[in-house]
């Protein structure tokens, strides 16, 4: 279905870029960089498709009312990177699955994985719960309801660095559970 | 672990935990670090995929239940939500709209929890009970925090119940009401349309919710469907694989109006696709796939429709072929 999209239009080395979109003199000036971000994500030689494929998604929103375009264009790198990184560790995971339950309908969560799955946040909950209620708190406002820490600290009056660490304790709790070891250390930069 | 090694999870970890912030600007800090070691990407994108994978279907608040403490650092759970109260109220004046598309409001412990998903996004919440829900863009949910009672304000979900005989799960669907007896299904409701259609396990359909004496409830078994217009239902028979086919991407139908067809892909893909209104009764029977990419979607759908698809404006327009 994809063959609906041009896949590339060379005009020379470079691929078009409507030059009327709201968007495209900021792209432009901010290609190097994304190119830059793709690389140093691990983009390798994709990353020339993948920067396509940026402005593809860009061309095809009305480019309106996006407060900053370059954060925006870093964002949509960013997460062009994370969705090839899931894909990734999808197809790894289906083919492991398969030789385990071949039998499964595709597209159905089986019974067994619904059970994981609820498993796994009855842990998520006891391990929040065990850093103590504002902790888990100040954790799902920020991971599940996605709000900003500055809004956050905001609502309970208390600093900006006071929100990162309550946040960093639950981070580095999920970690290292997930590892199946001790505390992860260290004073990272906030 | 080493003290090297868990001090770059450390950084990963924050890095993923700073990014995940909408107001997030740092670009040239997170890239010099990237570039640093070449080792970086790969520890970043890791944990920022188990963390979406530990995090996925979390619930808004914490569990309800008092769990075992194995902190001694915790308030009491009445202190707590006094604390958290005050918080949310102010909260609710902003008018606080997470990235993730949908809104929490918690004005008094007496007013319903809203949960509500925008056009184009979904969302995978877990009720108090265990009850999995997988909403659709554009839905909107209520539960009530005092009885955990769930009403459906509109929109389209999928209802994963974890049966428990002596709490009947039951859903209030504007008058008529669902109660499962241990199952999974859909529902989906615009206008005056309510749909409700059961992939696993039995529901009972109660077109007015109980309150009349009557025993006009409906026992819907997996593979069927019970759609009602104006108070008028039918039951029928659906591909029990294809129910809630939607969190897949996968849109199904058998014999509806074009129009409802064009609602759906408006909620899937998030941006309008209008048709005009004698084109919305053509029927429509056949399944198609909607993914992130709007106008392959909208393509697809016009592609087997017999339409034709063209911009107008932020959305779409259909028009028959020829």
């Amino acid at each position: 279905m994809r063959a609906l999209v041009p896949r590339r239009i060379v005009l020379g080395e470079e691929w078009r870029v409507t030059p009327t979109h709201p968007l495209a003199e900021t792209f432009l000036a901010q290609r190097p960089v994304l190119l830059r971000y793709l690389r140093a994500r691990g983009a390798a030689e994709e990353a020339e498709d993948l920067l396509q494929d940026l402005w593809l998604k860009l061309a095809s929103t009305s480019g309106q009312g996006v407060e900053r375009p370059e954060s925006y264009m870093m964002r949509m790198a960013h997460n062009l990177m994370l969705d090839r990184a899931r894909a990734t560790r999808r197809r790894l995971t289906r083919d492991d699955d398969y030789h385990r339950d071949g039998a499964e309908d595709g597209a159905a969560p089986s019974a067994l994985a619904d059970l994981i799955a609820r498993e796994r946040l009855d842990q998520v909950d006891r391990l929040l719960a065990a850093l103590g209620e504002r902790t888990d708190r100040i954790f799902r406002r920020h991971r599940v309801e996605g709000v900003a820490q500055r809004d956050i600290a905001a609502e309970l009056g208390i600093s900006l660095s006071a929100v990162e660490k309550h946040l960093q304790k639950a981070y580095r709790a999920i970690a290292a559970w997930q590892r199946g070891d001790g505390a992860v250390s260290g004073e990272a930069r906030t | 672990m080493t003290g090297a090694a868990s001090h770059r999870l450390a950084e990963a970890l924050d890095w993923a935990r700073r990014l995940h912030d909408p107001d997030f600007a740092d670009w040239d800090g997170h890239l010099a670090w990237l570039e640093a070691d070449p080792a970086n990407a790969a520890l970043f994108d890791a944990v920022s995929l188990d963390l979406e994978a530990a995090t996925a279907g979390l619930a808004p608040e914490p569990a309800p239940e008092p769990l075992p403490e194995a902190a001694n650092d915790n308030p009491p759970a009445g202190v707590g939500r006094r604390w958290w109260l005050g918080s949310a109220l102010a909260a609710a004046l902003v008018g606080v709209i997470g990235i993730a598309g949908w809104t929490f409001r918690a004005e008094a412990p007496s007013s319903p929890l809203t949960i509500a998903t925008a056009l184009g996004q979904t969302r995978a919440v877990r009720l108090a009970d265990g009850t999995q829900v997988a909403m659709n863009g554009g839905t909107t949910l209520h539960v009530d925090r005092a009885t955990r009672a769930v009403s459906f304000g509109e929109g389209e979900a999928y209802f994963d119940v974890v049966h428990d005989p002596a709490r009947p799960f039951r859903l209030q669907i504007g008058a008529a009401s669902v109660e499962d007896i241990g199952t999974a299904f859909n529902v989906r409701r615009h206008d005056k349309m309510i749909e409700v259609a059961v992939r696993t396990g039995v529901v009972s359909f109660d077109p007015d919710g109980g309150t009349e004496p009557d025993d006009d409830a409906v026992i819907l078994k997996a593979g069927q469907a019970i759609r009602i217009v104006d108070d008028r239902g039918a039951v029928r028979r659906v591909d029990r694989a294809s129910v809630g086919g939607w969190r897949t991407g996968q849109l199904s139908y058998g014999d509806v109006a074009l129009s409802e067809v064009a609602n759906d892909l408006s909620r899937a893909i998030g941006q309008p696709v209008r048709l005009a209104p004698g084109d919305g009764m053509r029927r429509f029977s056949g399944t198609f796939k909607v993914d992130a990419d709007a106008a392959t979607s909208v393509r697809r759908f016009a592609a087997i429709s017999g339409m034709r698809a063209t911009r107008d404006g932020a959305g779409w327009r259909l028009t028959p072929e020829g």
